[in-house]
């Protein structure tokens, strides 16, 4: 039922939102817009919020990261929603954004292989998975991957490359990984929303790279923890830092969201890849950080709002109820005060918000 | 009687009888023609005087005369207005695709890199990515297409031509996106299972062209499947063209002595050659626009086909794809906005190249009547 709310509702409030969005003005309502992937836990959100929070009115749209991002920066919106953080060429064009880590997922890797069984576990890692992705190893039976895994068969067929065709996050998490871990591909592709793909054939949507994969023998793909839940699908293991091959899943993606979190490295904005930075046995190297872009600029009785929704969502927010039912894993902000502190009273401008009183 | 001066309205008025006619023209517009018409009538002698009439005649002439004024102004103003709209979707597009123009000129159309990351843009894999499912749409929809419409229009029963002809004109209106699901249901495992590797099987062992990996989605699945969107296109403008041979043509033809198959191989596919290259050039721009069904089964890869099982990508499901993403890049946006112009170029030069070829085809008579480019 997600699945089909995540698809329909994008497509049908995309035009919408365009209008709610520019004439939003009142002190209590906001408009959210933007990651297609973050659209359904907004979506339980806003419900859930406007439920406990009667005069507030929450608009929720799916028109795409690179949406959220450039019309939160001009005002058009009051949050955009966006699965990759601000890179240095994004902040030096919207210096008046921040952004504020909101959930966790993740990009997995998903095949349909001829004649292996359902549940075999596989393993690769990075410079194997790029130079699949550059069309450089174009049999399943290669010796890189045969090496990899060493209990399996694999048959002599081709691998089919399949990616995504629409600008997505979960490209971007996917080619961060390969740029992280593969010297090559970082210098001839690197990551992109929608990097210019070698080989390989392209969908609109992770709903349509599934039903390609799975439609096509020989077919490798990736899709975020969600699409992996709803349709039971075999995911590979990832190599991480430490070299432990790791399968996605919310306790794994929340390993490597505490070590983040833990990491007094890691910046307060968490405007900073998670991907292949943390080390840890349990750590998938391929999660990443849900964001919400927020203009520093927005009139203040609206960042008021704006700083109480945010409150609400990393903390009550972040209960499984919403967060692991729509695909994602919860933030562990609740134990993280200091944390949660900086975000609403030092990267947000306004009045300061007593976290210990509830939203 | 004095000559006209005005238009039809002042010669209506000036011959017959002196009484003004029944229905005025654009009477609609006037509406208070029947008061000044009922006066004179009521004249006792029962023909209207001098006097009356001229004031009758001066009144509705200058009333009829305005409202011509009003509706000519009408016209104009919504002739103007398409003018216009053309002028800003083109001058819109130019400014908003300067920066790509500017920096890249004109190797944007035959430079094969389109990528984002790293600031480089050209059109070339994406052309030839239309090129191709245009192409592969039209050798597929023509023949099929005219074989059809002569067969309605010469060889069917009666109680046949009207169902097909109603499901046909149907075929042409189902939206899009109906197509493609249909190539993802239908035409992509049919090709991925039977029909690419029977050709990679036969003509791919001596021609690299056919082989490949069977995939189902590429530039076949695509060219056929927007190809079947096209057929219903060339083939009503074509039914009809053949219907509209005259007659005594056709009698002249049986009456030297030609069979039924000579007639209208002969005689009736030269007659409504026109029409069907208006068709067909109706159908180039529908396969070229075509963005929802290809963007399904075309397999969005951009690189340059080499066979005919290959993946491709085209402007237009391109723009569909990425555009949302592209407006965070003013560089990027740009380079999309350019492909949107050049296709919007090449359309407009295949219309002007159809007219100016039907012009000539056609001698000068019924020019613009079939088909229409």
């Amino acid at each position: 039922m997600k699945f089909v709310t995540r698809t329909a509702g994008a497509a049908a409030l995309a035009g919408l939102v365009a209008l709610a969005g520019i004439g939003q003005a009142q002190a209590a309502d906001i408009s959210i817009s933007g990651s297609s992937m973050l659209f359904p836990l907004e979506q339980v959100w806003s419900q859930a919020y406007m439920k406990s929070h009667p005069g507030t009115h929450i608009s929720v749209a799916s028109t795409g990261s690179g949406f959220g991002i450039s019309n939160a920066a001009n005002g058009n919106i009051t949050i955009g929603a966006s699965d990759a953080y601000l890179t240095r060429d994004l902040k030096k064009r919207y210096p008046s954004l921040v952004s504020i880590p909101v959930a966790f997922e993740d990009t997995q890797v998903i095949y349909n292989i001829p004649g292996l069984s359902k549940g075999t576990a596989l393993r690769i890692d990075g410079p194997t998975l790029a130079r699949i992705y550059m069309g450089k190893i174009r049999f399943w039976n290669d010796k890189a991957l045969r090496a990899l895994n060493p209990d399996v068969t694999f048959p002599h067929s081709r691998i089919k490359v399949i990616h995504r065709a629409d600008a997505s996050g979960t490209t971007f998490v996917f080619t961060d990984y390969l740029s992280q871990t593969s010297k090559k591909w970082n210098e001839e592709i690197g990551r992109d929303l929608s990097p210019a793909w070698p080989v390989g054939s392209g969908y609109n949507g992770s709903d349509a790279v599934v039903a390609a994969v799975m439609s096509t023998p020989g077919a490798i793909g990736y899709v975020g923890l969600g699409w992996i839940n709803e349709y039971h699908l075999d995911s590979m293991a990832l190599k991480n830092l430490d070299g432990y091959f790791v399968k996605g899943s919310v306790k794994t993606i929340q390993a490597a969201g505490k070590a983040a979190l833990h990491d007094p490295t890691f910046p307060d904005d968490f405007n900073q890849s998670m991907v292949w930075k943390l080390h840890g046995k349990d750590v998938y190297p391929d999660a990443n950080f849900e964001f919400w872009m927020v203009s520093t600029s927005l009139p203040g009785s609206t960042m008021k709002d704006v700083k109480k929704l945010i409150f609400w969502a990393l903390t009550k927010g972040q209960a499984s109820k919403y967060t692991v039912k729509t695909g994602f894993a919860p933030l562990p902000f609740t134990p993280l005060k200091p944390r949660l502190n900086k975000i609403l009273n030092h990267i947000l401008p306004g009045n300061s918000v007593n976290i210990e009183s509830g939203g | 009687m004095a000559v006209p001066e005005h238009d039809q309205g002042d010669t209506l008025l000036s011959h017959g009888d002196h009484r003004p006619p029944a229905v005025a023209p654009l009477s609609f517009l006037v509406p208070d023609m029947s008061d000044a018409a009922e006066s004179p009538a009521s004249s006792p002698s029962g023909l209207p005087s001098e006097s009356a009439l001229k004031s009758l005649r001066r009144t509705t002439h200058t009333q009829i005369l305005r409202s011509e004024r009003i509706f000519q102004l009408a016209l104009r103003l919504g002739g103007v207005f398409i003018l216009l709209l053309f002028a800003t979707v083109l001058g819109v597009s130019v400014v908003e695709a300067w920066p790509s123009i500017e920096k890249f000129g004109w190797s944007f159309l035959w430079n094969p890199t389109w990528n984002p990351h790293r600031h480089i843009f050209g059109a070339w894999t994406y052309l030839v990515g239309t090129f191709w499912v245009t192409g592969i749409a039209l050798l597929f929809a023509i023949p099929i297409a005219i074989l059809s419409a002569l067969f309605l229009s010469d060889y069917a029963p009666k109680w046949l031509v009207g169902g097909v002809s109603t499901l046909m004109e149907m075929l042409a209106g189902i939206p899009s996106i109906v197509f493609g699901a249909f190539g993802i249901i239908f035409v992509v495992p049919l090709m991925r299972d039977h029909v690419e590797p029977a050709l990679a099987n036969t003509l791919g062992r001596h021609f690299d062209f056919f082989s490949g990996d069977a995939m189902g989605y590429g530039i076949l699945s695509a060219g056929l499947v927007v190809g079947i969107m096209v057929i219903p296109l060339v083939a009503t403008v074509t039914r009809d063209s053949l219907i509209m041979v005259p007659r005594e043509t056709v009698e002249a033809a049986y009456a030297l002595g030609s069979t039924k198959a000579e007639m209208v191989y002969f005689v009736k596919l030269p007659a409504v050659m026109p029409g069907i290259i208006g068709s067909v050039i109706l159908g180039f721009g529908r396969a070229l626009g075509e963005t929802m069904a290809v963007l399904l089964l075309i397999g969005n890869q951009a690189s340059v086909p080499t066979s005919i099982q290959d993946v491709g990508y085209t402007i237009s499901s391109l723009l569909a794809n990425t555009f949302t993403y592209a407006v965070i890049d003013p560089l990027f946006s740009a380079a999309e906005i350019e492909l949107g112009l050049i296709l919007l170029v090449i359309s407009l030069v295949v219309n002007t190249l159809g007219r100016e070829l039907l012009l000539k085809l056609m001698g000068g008579r019924l020019a613009g009547s079939v088909g229409g480019g």
